[in-house]
Parts: C-alpha cells; sequence; structure tokens
C-alpha cells in the first residue's frame, strides 16, 4: 500500500508526520490536564485533518484508525466520558499504529499491523465512549472486522462487530437515515454477535498469530532489543525534514565564506595604495612652481606661451586625476564596509543554517518516559529545559539515540520505585530532567534524577570482576575516576538484563558515539540522591574548536579536543627523569617537550629566558604528555581546510586554516605530535637543528634605542644572531673584535656615523666582501650617493622602511657574499 | 471560451494538490489561486476574481462557512464546498455554509492512493462547470 503519485506521497509523509507528532503531544498534555480545552480542540483538528488527508488518498485503515481517535475525543469533548491513564494507553498505541500504517502508505515498506485489531483495542475504551453513533459505518465497511477485545483487555468484554451496512460511502450526498443511526456499542460486558460467519478460529487467530502493534510486547518505542540497535530499526522513522539541502553543500559554501574573509583583508589593502597615489598627488600639486617665473623672466614670454599652456592643462589634469582618486577612496572605504557586513553576515547566516534547537530531538522523549514510567509502576515526571539551544542538524540526529539510552538508563535503574522512594523519604514521584544549554560555542545537555545514585562499591566490584581494573588500581582512584568506569567497554552494574534497558551494554557506546560528535561525556552522582549525566557538544560539526599558540613568532592550532589542560610552569618545576624533562602534574609524572623542538623549528637562542613558562597538557588516547609554547594566544572555532592532495602526508600538521586577521595558520596533529615525542628523542632533533640552520651573525649599530630594541627583536625573528653597538666607534670596534656576516647600521650617529665607519671598515681589505647596509632617514639622491661613495652595499630610507625589503636586501647580500 | 477560474480554499496540502490535479486535467478549468484558510481565500477572491471557489469548512484563522459569508457579501461567487463529512457536526456545518450562501457541496474526492479515480474527477469537474455558469447575487453580513 504505497501513495502512487510521488508529489502526494511527500505531501503526505510531511502533513502526517506533523499531525501524528502533535496528535502525540496533545494527548500528553491532556493526559496530565484533561481540562486544557486549547488541546483537546487542536486533537480534534489534527485529527480531523489527517483523517481528511488519508480518505482521499484511499488509505481506508488510518482513515478508520483516526477516526476513532476523533470519536474518543469528541466524546469527552461532550462530557460523556473522561480521559483516563487506559484511554490514553489505547489512544497512544492508536496513533502509533497510524504512524506504522502511513510509514507504509509513503515508503511502501511491509509492517506488522493488524488494522481490525488495533481497533478492537482501541474500541475497548467504547464504554467510555459510547459517542460512536456514525462510526460504524465507515469504520466496520471491511468484510473481515471481528473485533476480540477480551485478547488485549482484562475487563472481560467480548464485543464482536460486524458491517451492517452495505454502503460504505458514509457521506451526506448518498445518504439515508441509517448513516446517523445508532449503532451504540454493548455496554453490558456481553458477546453481541453481528454477524453469523463468525467462526471461533478466526477469533482465535487474532488472538494466538496476529502481532498486535498495540500490545506491549511490540510497542514502538520500547523495543525489547537493545536499544540503540532496535532503536533504528523498529523506532518511527526519526528525521528533521525541514532542512533539504546536503550538508556537504553548505559545507562548501562554509569554506566559500571564509574565502571570502580572506578577499575581503585583501581588497582593504587596496585601500592602501590608493592612500599613496593620494599622498603622491598631493605632494605633486605641492610642488614648487617658481621655477616658472623664473624662466619667464630669462625667456621671451611669447617663445613661452605654448609650454605655459601646456603646463597649465597638465595642472589641470593632475587635478580632475586627484578628485578622481578622492572619489575613489572614499568609494573603496564604502564598498570595503558593506562588503565586510555582508560576508560577516554571509558566513553566521551559512552557520545557523545548520542549526536546529534541541526540542526538536527533546520532543521525542516525553513520551517515551511515560511509556517506560507506566510499565515499570514508577511515577516520574519529566522536565524539560532549554529546548530553544540550538546546535547542528547531524548532531542532533546522532545524539537522540545516546540520551534516549541515558533517559532509558535512568529510569530503568536509577529511579526507584514509589514505595522504595517514599521508603527513603523522598516524594513517590521522580524528577527527571532533560536540559540543554549552551556555554560559549558548545552546548550541554544534562540528564539528571533524583534516584538512587550510582553504587561506587558495586562499580568497583564489577570492575575488578570483569578484569577491567585490579584492586590496587581502584584503591588509587578518585571518587568521580570510579563513577567513570561506568563508561568503560562491557560495564554494567545490573547483573540481571531488563527488559527495558537492554542488557547495559549501553553507556560505552553512548561514550563512543558523544566522542564521534567531538563531545565529551561525565557523570556525577551522589549515592542515594541521584545522577547526572553532562553531555558537551559543539554546536557544529563543520568547524573544529582549537586552541592557538604561538611559537617562534608563528600561530599554531592545537585542536582542543585533545588538550586536557593548560599549567603554568615555572623552571623549578622540571626536573629529569631518564633523561626526560618530567613534571609533576596531578601527583604523577608527565613529560614535557618545547613545542618547537617537537616540530623541529629552528629557534634564535639569544631569546630572554622566561619566568614562567606555558605548557599544553595534551591526551591523545591514554597517552599524556605536556608541550611548552611561547604563548598562549586565543581559542577559536575554525574551518580546517586539509592539505592539498598533492601532499601525500605531512608530519604533525593536521591541515590548515585562516584565521581572521587573513593569516594562514597549521593546525597541528596531536596523534603525529605524541609519536614524534616518542620516537624523536628530542636532543637528536634539536642536535641536527642547530647543524642544519647556521645563523648569520648580524652587527647592528643604530644609537636610538627605541630603534634599536625593535630592530633585533625583527632581526632575531628573522632567525639572525644580533650583536649591538651603540655607534659607529663601537660598530668597529665589535668588527674588529668578531666575525660578522653582515652589518646594519644607522647613519647619523655620535662619535662615529654610519659613513664614518664604514668607509673605516672598508679601509681594511679583509672586510672588503663583508656587507653594509645603512638605514637612514637622509633620502636624498646626494645621501645615497654618499652612502655608496663611502662603500655601502646598500642603503635604504627609514621614510618608508619595509620590512620585507630590509629581509630580502640582507638574505641578498649574505648570499652574495657566500 | 475563456478557461473556469477556480479558487482553492483548503488547509491540507494534500488534498490541495488532489484538486489541482483532478482540476488541471480539463481544459475548460484553471486554478488560478490556492490558499490554506479563510483569511488568505478571501484576500485572493478579491484579487483573482475567479469564477468558482472550492472551500474545505474546517481551517485555521477562518473557517468555511465564515469564508462564504465574507465572500457572498464582498464578491459573490459560486461557492462548491468540499467537506470531509463524515461526522454528525460535519452536515450541520454545511446546512450552515449552503446558508451562508454555497450553492453546491460535495464529499471530498476519494482516490485509490492518490492514483486516478476518473469518476470522481468528472463529478468536481461538472460540477464546478454548472457552478460557473450560475449567477450569485450579494448577501450582506449580518
Amino acid at each position: 500500500m504505497m501513495i502512487e503519485d510521488e508529489e502526494l506521497r511527500l505531501l503526505y509523509k510531511t502533513s502526517s508526520e506533523e499531525h501524528l507528532q502533535k496528535l502525540e503531544s496533545d494527548l500528553m498534555i491532556l493526559e496530565k490536564n484533561p481540562q486544557d480545552t486549547a488541546a483537546l480542540e487542536e486533537f480534534l483538528r489534527e485529527a480531523h485533518t489527517l483523517k481528511g488527508d488519508s480518505r482521499m488518498l484511499g488509505l481506508d485503515d488510518i482513515e478508520m484508525l483516526v477516526h476513532h481517535l476523533e470519536d474518543s475525543m469528541e466524546g469527552i469533548k461532550a462530557g460523556q466520558s473522561e480521559i483516563t491513564p487506559e484511554l490514553c494507553d489505547r489512544l497512544y498505541q492508536g496513533i502509533d499504529a497510524i504512524n506504522q500504517l502511513s510509514r507504509n502508505a509513503v515508503t511502501g515498506e511491509s509492517i506488522e499491523v493488524n488494522t481490525s485489531a488495533v481497533l478492537a483495542y482501541l474500541m475497548g475504551s467504547s464504554e467510555q465512549v459510547p459517542a460512536m453513533e456514525t462510526s460504524e459505518a465507515d469504520l466496520f465497511a471491511d468484510d473481515d472486522d471481528l473485533f476480540d477485545t477480551q485478547s488485549v483487555l482484562d475487563d472481560g468484554e467480548a464485543d464482536l462487530f460486524d458491517d451492517p451496512l452495505a454502503d460504505s460511502e458514509a457521506d451526506l450526498f448518498g445518504d439515508d437515515d441509517d448513516l446517523f443511526d445508532t449503532q451504540s456499542v454493548p455496554d453490558d460486558g456481553e458477546a453481541d454477535l453481528f454477524d453469523d460467519d463468525l467462526s471461533d478460529n478466526s477469533a482465535a487467530n487474532l488472538v494466538e498469530n496476529v502481532p498486535l502493534v498495540a500490545s506491549p510486547q511490540v510497542q514502538i518505542s520500547t523495543p525489547p532489543s537493545p536499544p540503540l540497535v532496535a532503536a533504528a530499526g523498529t523506532e518511527r522513522n526519526y528525521k528533521i525534514d525541514t532542512i533539504r539541502v546536503e550538508p556537504q553543500k553548505l559545507d562548501a559554501l562554509m569554506t566559500q565564506a571564509s574565502e571570502l574573509t580572506v578577499t575581503k583583508l585583501r581588497i582593504s589593502q587596496q585601500i592602501t595604495e590608493i592612500e599613496q597615489i593620494l599622498a603622491l598627488w598631493s605632494g605633486w600639486g605641492r610642488e614648487d612652481k617658481t621655477i616658472l617665473s623664473d624662466i619667464e623672466q630669462a625667456v621671451d614670454p611669447e617663445v613661452l606661451l605654448p609650454l605655459k599652456q601646456y603646463l597649465h592643462s597638465t595642472e589641470q589634469r593632475v587635478n580632475s586625476l586627484g578628485n578622481l582618486i578622492v572619489n575613489l577612496r572614499t568609494r573603496a572605504n564604502e564598498d570595503i564596509n558593506s562588503l565586510g557586513i555582508i560576508s560577516d553576515r554571509l558566513e553566521t547566516g551559512i552557520n545557523g543554517l545548520r542549526q536546529l534547537p534541541l526540542a526538536t530531538v527533546f520532543n521525542i522523549y516525553p513520551r517515551m518516559v511515560r511509556d517506560l514510567a507506566r510499565q515499570q509502576g514508577k511515577e516520574i515526571e519529566l522536565i524539560i529545559e532549554g529546548g530553544d539551544t540550538k546546535a547542528d542538524k547531524q548532531i542532533l540526529e546522532e545524539i537522540k539515540d545516546p540520551l534516549l539510552h541515558l533517559i532509558r538508563n535512568a529510569i530503568d535503574h536509577g529511579i526507584e520505585t514509589p514505595a522504595e522512594r517514599i521508603a527513603q523519604g523522598k516524594s513517590s514521584t521522580a524528577t527527571l530532567t532533560l536540559r540543554g544549554y549552551q556555554t560559549g560555542s558548545s552546548i550541554g545537555i544534562e540528564i539528571s534524577d533524583d534516584g538512587r545514585g550510582l553504587n561506587l562499591d558495586r562499580i568497583s566490584q564489577t570492575a575488578i570482576k570483569r578484569k577491567v581494573h585490579t584492586e590496587a588500581e581502584i584503591s588509587m582512584m578518585s571518587e568521580a575516576e570510579i563513577q567513570s568506569l561506568i563508561f568503560a567497554s562491557g560495564f554494567s552494574t545490573r547483573t540481571e538484563i531488563t527488559e527495558l534497558s537492554g542488557r547495559g551494554v549501553g553507556l560505552d557506546v553512548v561514550r563512543a558515539n558523544v566522542e564521534r560528535l567531538k563531545g565529551a561525556i561525565q557523570v556525577t552522582s551522589v549515592p542515594g540522591n541521584g545522577c547526572k549525566f553532562q553531555v558537551r557538544l559543539n554546536t557544529s560539526l563543520a568547524t573544529t574548536k582549537v586552541l592557538i599558540v604561538e611559537l617562534v613568532h608563528t600561530l599554531y592550532a592545537l585542536p582542543l579536543e585533545f588538550i586536557q589542560t593548560m599549567i603554568t610552569l615555572t623552571s623549578q618545576d622540571i626536573y629529569e627523569i631518564e633523561g626526560k624533562t618530567t613534571i609533576t602534574f596531578e601527583d604523577r609524572p608527565l613529560s614535557v617537550t618545547p613545542l618547537d623542538r617537537l616540530l623541529q623549528l629552528p629557534r634564535p637562542e639569544t631569546e630572554e629566558v622566561k619566568n614562567y613558562l606555558s605548557c599544553i597538557v595534551l591526551q591523545v588516547g591514554s597517552n599524556r604528555f605536556g608541550v611548552i609554547v611561547d604563548d598562549l594566544v586565543d581559542q577559536q572555532d575554525v574551518v580546517l581546510k586539509p592539505q592539498s592532495k598533492l601532499l601525500k602526508r605531512v608530519p604533525n600538521i593536521a591541515g590548515a586554516t585562516i584565521l581572521g586577521n587573513g593569516s594562514v595558520c597549521m593546525v597541528l596533529n596531536p596523534t603525529d605530535l605524541i609519536h614524534s615525542f616518542r620516537n624523536g628523542s628530542w636532543q637528536n632533533a634539536v642536535a641536527t637543528v642547530e647543524t642544519a640552520v647556521a645563523k648569520n651573525r648580524l652587527l647592528l649599530v643604530e644609537d636610538s634605542i627605541i630603534i634599536r630594541t625593535q630592530m633585533q627583536r625583527l632581526l632575531k625573528g628573522a632567525g639572525y644572531e644580533v650583536t649591538i653597538a651603540e655607534n659607529g666607534l663601537l660598530g668597529l670596534q665589535q668588527v674588529q673584535n668578531q666575525g660578522f656576516d653582515i652589518i646594519l647600521s644607522d647613519v647619523e650617529m655620535p662619535q662615529m656615523s654610519g659613513l664614518e665607519m664604514t668607509k673605516a671598515i672598508r679601509q681594511n681589505s679583509n672586510y672588503d666582501r663583508l656587507p653594509i647596509v645603512l638605514i637612514t632617514t637622509l633620502a636624498s639622491p646626494e645621501d645615497k650617493r654618499r652612502g655608496k661613495d663611502a662603500g655601502a652595499n646598500a642603503y635604504l630610507t627609514k621614510g618608508d622602511f619595509d620590512q620585507q625589503l630590509l629581509f630580502e636586501t640582507l638574505e641578498q647580500l649574505i648570499y652574495v657574499r657566500n | 471560451m475563456p478557461k473556469i477560474k477556480v479558487l482553492l480554499v483548503e488547509d491540507s496540502a494534500v488534498a490541495i494538490n488532489i484538486y489541482e490535479k483532478m482540476l488541471n486535467s480539463s481544459r475548460h478549468i484553471e486554478v488560478v489561486g490556492k490558499a490554506a484558510n479563510g483569511k488568505e481565500g478571501l484576500d485572493l477572491a478579491l484579487k483573482l476574481k475567479p469564477d468558482v471557489i472550492c472551500t474545505d469548512l474546517q481551517m485555521p484563522q477562518m473557517d468555511g462557512i465564515e469564508f462564504t459569508k465574507q465572500v457572498m457579501a464582498q464578491y459573490p461567487t459560486p461557492i462548491l464546498v468540499l467537506s470531509n463529512s463524515v461526522q454528525k457536526t460535519d452536515t450541520e456545518r454545511i446546512y450552515e455554509a449552503m446558508q451562508a450562501g454555497a450553492v453546491d457541496v460535495m464529499a471530498k474526492p476519494q482516490t485509490a492512493l492518490g492514483g486516478n479515480s476518473e469518476s470522481m474527477q468528472n463529478e468536481l469537474i461538472v460540477k464546478i462547470r454548472v457552478l460557473s455558469t450560475k449567477k450569485v447575487s450579494l448577501i450582506p453580513l449580518k
């Protein structure tokens, strides 16, 4: 039975799911608060529409069942019956059956719902619902309508109906009076037979062979098999239909959006160029024009006229050029601003597209909790908070089962029966709280109950029995550590297998599922006073949370999921064990190493020693180690761009990302790092680094302390070994004392200027090949010529000082020298 | 001959889709508008000036009866009520709709799993063609 027309099939799928969801939630409301007329009205409206749709599509079974739901509720509305838990049970079962039937109509999947039997079960409520009047006309149009309520119900009734009406077109238009005849259901508990062809065995079949969808054993939301597996198979298909875009496409959009950010930065750099043009232009306008009047006096004005005209028109053109540039700058500024705003909005917008409220998942639990509570005879109030917290669609879909399992566990293992609770002085109704909340850029989901809590002794015993840990190991453990043993593989404190929560396969699988979503799970429990599970998840799978660290003046990112903690060390904290630098962390020795050594990065040696060291404790699987970095910069969500496919494998690097300022940042791979840490004894690494990169020795001659400090830092960063001299004389002494690869000098200095020093150095033929770079504010061609005459190899002006140019010049000169 | 312009007012997307399929099979009829409730329907009726309006009774915001009253008062158009019509309350409401000015009623067509059901389709088309020839007069709101 599948709807033939594809368009209608999709429409029906969406609308019926919606209607059923509402029916169920309305029923939940009504069960708690029978006076809620708004819910009652909505229930009726939803049922009515669903019935109409089903009827139009010829889905008779569904129509029949929905009709009955509607009827029951009409009876309640009319005050002819009351909402009882039993009635609700029946109605829920009816909704479940309809759910299955509609899935069959949409997917064509075969299902095992015996509509007649379900209907019979629903009819069990008939004594509360005498408002059956017109319904039988439609409901029992099938020829095998044979209902044995006794098979399902305890009340001992056996009502057998058959359709007394030949005309199943129960509509107004072909009507005769009997359509609206009352064919009320007998309420005297006797078996009524409306048809003769009833045979005993057909009734028996119904009971024995036909799996009743309504019976608790196959109750839809409580499969008896291990829940995590069974949930996917037998439970109603959980889907969020609002998004119809493949997530990959959104990811691609995300990547593009971040590229846009980079482009935006590059465009704003062009503003700087425009500013330069503008500066050039305004300088041009101010140029000295007296030269013309000087010539005018010397030359015949007549001869000069064409030249004057030419100059005049040039002047005008320069002016209009200037205006154009000014306009260009204004417009470019505006455009960059709006581009910035738009690209920001795009990025957040695309991010938001994948996000849905947690309520989409939370909504499915109330029903389950209710059913479980009833089956186990427990009284539970489920409190849901923070359903509007948003998370990635995929996270929502995948967190559904782990949460389901945790809730089940809480009900099955945690929450006591009312009697037990009263004996312990608790209120008979247990509280189960499901709470979603946002913390920074991650979300948390908490499931807490006020049940019996975790039993530490039992956990310890089980862990020993299952050989998860030895007794000695456990005696060393803290309470929290023992509690978290329940997440260990194959661990369950419950010896018998209960029908409901499966076989305790749960918690290790739950943990694995949560970790697959880059999340973490934690348990805290006060024995006798409940238990709280906290799940922490990223809101988005598209981005990775990283810690940005600085290392030798470069930023690197470390994925947060591997970072256990960050600590500050002083040099006293570090000692050696078996030749390894070690610290004491959480009362245990922990090996530490500078991250730059691990990455084999060259580090200038002259750097000052810090008073404290920033150490990041990384945890990869069960391995822990510390890495020391120069600085902790920031924590961010970044879009990880994998390496080019041309690169097969880059050790220690997981990929790259583009930071907010547009710079590229390498994302490190902690799994590789631990490998590097173990295999490459880092002392060797240091040795190779030293031989590989012999540093160039540079003499910096500069009298201004500010410029000197800045330059020194800059040059060290670029890998030079820097020696300082405060004036030309001292510089000359340094040159005579030790060998340098290059000299970088200011020109104007007390005692001896840069020019004098250069001349002095050049007088000694030993230093013929020693490159000297002069750097000065004196920028006239005359100055440059003088510098060159003195013997300098390059002459840079401070006005347009450009690091890049400086480094290039230095490198080039050193290269030429060698 | 110009096509008969039909406006559909119905809150179920499934039903709308079925009507549309049925009506589009006729070369005399054109579905010019679709509204999910009486309120939207009224706006569209005034804007599109359809020849015939098909409406459901039970709808959110403005139901079919109020909608019929409004249409008859503002832009009298032959109205065909398409009803679920299985329950007693429905019959009462149909009389109410007729009183408000609806010209005809018909049960919502049934299909076999959304497939073609010609007799229903013909019935609907014929009804609409007949209705399009009817003149209806203004019924002021009370």
